[in-house]
């Protein structure tokens, strides 16, 4: 059994490249950050360690990242990240242009890494407020930066006086003020990142959140201690305390790669969700334990699951509704499954994070083939079942039909006929009243036509009675109990129902009580319709001798298949006391 | 006795009239449609109209009792004698509510047997109540089995069965060779006996009588 998803899906097996790439740009950016850094490897070589090894796992998380043809921009941002952290170590080297082209391009980093995980896990900044708050922070970062560089001096940074710098000197004060603005207005930045993080966190479901959760809580720890880090500048405080934070923000940036491989492991284990779903589907899946195993399997509760019905040459629903309509299908994945034939087999709406998923998607769809192909089955034997009904249903309203028309042109044609022969009859025995002969042979034609008038309305009231028609249920059963000779107690309503329900009914409870006149040696009967959950049920019950059997009357079997067919039941059984009671149900409504 | 004839059947239309004819009644006109009815009896002023219940073959509905309405608050004077297919007690007990006298209801094989038709013309014709014997005896029949009818005795349960077919006291009596104040005695009884209200004016007392047979006793509906 093959199945295949209609959409081709990219490959997840071949990361040989990636790791190569990945190498690659590990020893890169090692060498390039080592150099960058080199200075402080000479007196503090715990936190160049930190540095370069921060330098070096986010570039590699870049480059990884960017193998994924989804992440590019996002991967490249991380490798652009890594290579802005060592550049603002450059100040280091303490001459030349370095520590100038450090202090004004330094912040440059949070702002790449901001923008890398604000549009984490999608393919593309998802608003308009993200795009515009990474412009804000990118003007206000590196902007701020070069303003406080030029309005500084290198000895005021504990740099030689004689590095390359640009600036006038507005005096320690003003720069001071400047330097005080600018890091307030960086603290107030991050916050609103920390918040923009909590939305996005908020608005992710299913496989997104585990993608997004890492990345999120990543950032927020490196904005964090970014905003300490602001605060530690504005506040004077000894420079051990500042080193201290510098220390923080390196840990905290390292988290970045951390988080990525966490990502791809959970990720991982949702692939091994699809071994559960096997497991799942191997007793016998119905439409809707296929569609349950996928939930679980790809994480996306709202996902829907229709079946081909080739005959039809539609989707349909699970409760055989038709193809579902085309605004279901927006902002949805639609998926087309096919089977080994290359035929339509069922098709999926998915959450669109699952987009990013194909591989996955592919093998919960593989892993579920047979039990979809099975699926398909048992909504095809559903679908033809309900149209078998229908169908019977249809039969059993035409049939009504059919002997409603046939009783009115008995009961307004012929019957009406036979009534004018008979007055014709009664006519011609007044002109023959003198002779006695020919009134008699006239008295006898009058009683064999009363005669055939009377069959005449005992087939019509057999195909249909006209009461039922006119006044309804209760006449309708009164007129029958009154022939019975055996007194009866009716508790009918007065309400009036589908003209199936009450043909079915009324000929059950008619049925019901020709057999206790007949069979039953009863003294009393009973007959009860009662209207409750939307069924109407019938109770026709005698003191009789009971013991009749379920199905014995030819008469009432044949009614019991009129009531199936519309969808009722019919109960023959001894009555509590004696006798025997016989209760029929039907759905109204 | 003058007669206007309706019924949507032209053979039995046809039949009866001959019927009716060959009797020595007077058969001003008949027609098909409740309509044509009215214009008839508005031009030719019979004693008596004769109608179908059901006038539409297509429809069952009380069409002939609409007609029979129209008729009544029109023209008092006309007798109103249906003749219906229909053996149907509710049929009859809404005929009689349309007004107090001069108004029968017959099943249409009275016609084997001139002599129940031509007595209910003339009953209607002269302001009294005539309902078809048969249905009267199927709902005395019926209570009969039921019990009901226990506390009365045979004679009083033969004057009840004459009451709702409509006779006067004088018919009663005539029916069951009895003085009119014997008739007397036994209406007061019986209708003690089933706590009904004697009226001798009208036909309520035949609504009476008929309401009690076909309601009360076993069935009871809701």
């Amino acid at each position: 059994m093959a199945v295949t998803l209609a959409a081709d899906a990219p490959r997840h097996s071949a990361l040989s490249p990636v790791v190569r790439r990945a190498i690659a740009g590990a020893v890169a950016v090692g060498l390039l950050s080592g150099a960058m850094m080199a200075p402080l490897a000479g007196y503090d070589p715990l936190t160049f360690g930190v540095n370069v090894g921060v330098a070096v796992s986010v570039a590699v998380a870049g480059v990884v990242l960017a193998g994924d043809p989804d992440q590019r921009t996002t991967g490249r941002l991380l490798v652009l990240v890594g290579a802005l952290w060592a550049l603002s170590w450059v100040n280091e080297w303490r001459s030349g242009p370095l520590p100038f082209l450090s202090e004004v391009i330094g912040p440059g980093w949070y702002v790449a890494g901001a923008a890398a995980l604000l549009r984490y896990p999608q393919r593309t900044m998802s608003r308009r407020t993200a795009t515009t708050y990474v412009v804000a922070l990118g003007v206000w970062g590196c902007g701020g930066s070069t303003v406080c560089a030029v309005t500084g001096r290198p000895e005021w940074e504990g740099l030689p006086s004689d590095v390359f710098w640009i600036g006038w000197d507005l005096g320690e004060k003003a720069h001071g003020l400047v330097s005080a603005v600018w890091f307030s207005g960086l603290g107030l930045l991050l916050m609103v990142l920390l918040v923009m993080l909590a939305v996005k966190l908020r608005r992710a479901h299913g496989l997104g959140r585990v993608e997004a959760l890492p990345a999120v809580v990543t950032t927020a720890s490196v904005t964090l201690t970014g905003i300490v880090f602001a605060v530690v500048h504005l506040v004077p405080l000894p420079e051990r305390t500042h080193e201290l934070a510098l220390v923080l923000i390196a840990v905290a940036v390292l988290t970045i790669p951390v988080s990525f491989v966490v990502t791809a492991v959970r990720t991982h284990m949702a692939r091994a969700a699809v071994a559960d779903l096997v497991l799942s589907l191997t007793e016998a899946p119905t439409a809707s334990s296929v569609r349950g195993a996928l939930r679980t399997a790809l994480r996306d509760p709202s996902l829907e699951l229709y079946f081909w019905l080739a005959a039809e040459r539609r989707y349909v629903t699970e409760d055989n509704q038709p193809d579902p309509a085309p605004e279901t299908h927006e902002g949805r994945w639609a998926i087309e499954i096919a089977d080994a034939h290359g035929d339509p087999l069922a098709m999926l709406l998915t959450d669109p994070v699952l987009r990013r998923h194909r591989g996955l998607v592919s093998a919960a769809i593989g892993a579920g083939g047979l039990a979809l192909s099975n699926g398909r089955l048992h909504q095809q034997v559903r679908c033809q079942l309900e149209e078998v009904r229908a169908s019977r249903q249809r039969i059993v309203a035409a049939t009504l039909r059919e002997r409603r028309r046939i009783e009115r042109d008995l009961h307004d044609g012929a019957q009406q006929s036979l009534l004018a022969v008979s007055a014709t009859l009664s006519a011609a025995r007044v002109h023959v009243d003198d002779q006695p002969a020919a009134t008699a042979v006239i008295a006898r034609a009058q009683e064999d036509l009363a005669r055939a008038l009377g069959d005449l309305r005992d087939l019509a009231r057999g195909l249909h009675p006209a009461v039922l028609t006119d006044q309804g249920l209760g006449p309708a059963l009164e007129r029958v109990a009154e022939g019975l000779g055996i007194p009866t107690e009716l508790d009918v309503p007065e309400a009036r129902f589908d003209p199936e329900v009450e043909s079915a009914i009324y000929f059950v409870g008619a049925e019901a009580l020709t057999n206790i006149a007949r069979h039953a040696h009863a003294n009393r009967a009973w007959v009860s319709v009662t209207v409750a959950d939307d069924a109407i049920r019938l109770r026709v019950e005698d003191d009789g001798r009971g013991g009749a059997q379920p199905g014995a009357g030819s008469g009432l079997r044949g009614l019991e298949d009129r009531l199936r067919a519309l969808g009722g039941d019919l109960d023959v059984s001894d009555r509590a006391g004696g006798g025997t009671s016989v209760r029929a149900m039907l759905p109204c409504g | 006795m003058r007669i206007a004839l309706l019924d949507d059947s032209g053979l039995f239309r046809a039949a009866l009239r001959l019927l009716l004819e060959t009797v020595g009644q007077t058969v001003v006109g008949d027609v098909a449609r409740g309509d044509d009815l009215l214009r008839l009896v508005e031009r030719d002023r019979p004693d008596v109209a004769v109608l179908d219940i059901c006038l539409t073959s297509a429809r069952r509905d009380d069409d002939g009792l609409r007609v029979a309405g129209e008729l009544a608050a029109s023209r008092p004077d006309v007798g109103l004698l249906v003749l219906s297919t229909y053996d149907d007690i509710s049929y009859t007990t809404r005929l009689l509510q349309i007004r107090s006298s001069g108004i029968g209801y017959l099943l249409k094989d009275r016609v084997e047997a001139p002599s129940a038709l031509v007595d209910a013309l003339h009953r209607v014709a002269v302001g009294q109540t005539a309902v078809d014997a048969d249905i009267v005896a199927r709902l005395v029949r019926h209570q009969r089995t039921s019990g009901a009818l226990d506390s009365l005795s045979p004679r009083e349960q033969e004057v009840l069965r004459l009451i709702a077919e409509g006779r006067s006291n004088v018919g009663i009596g005539e029916a069951l060779s009895l003085s009119a104040r014997t008739v007397e005695a036994h209406i007061a009884s019986t209708f003690g006996k089933l706590q009904l209200t004697n009226s001798d004016q009208d036909n309520r007392r035949v609504l009476a009588a008929l309401t009690w047979l076909q309601a009360s006793g076993n069935a009871t509906r809701h």
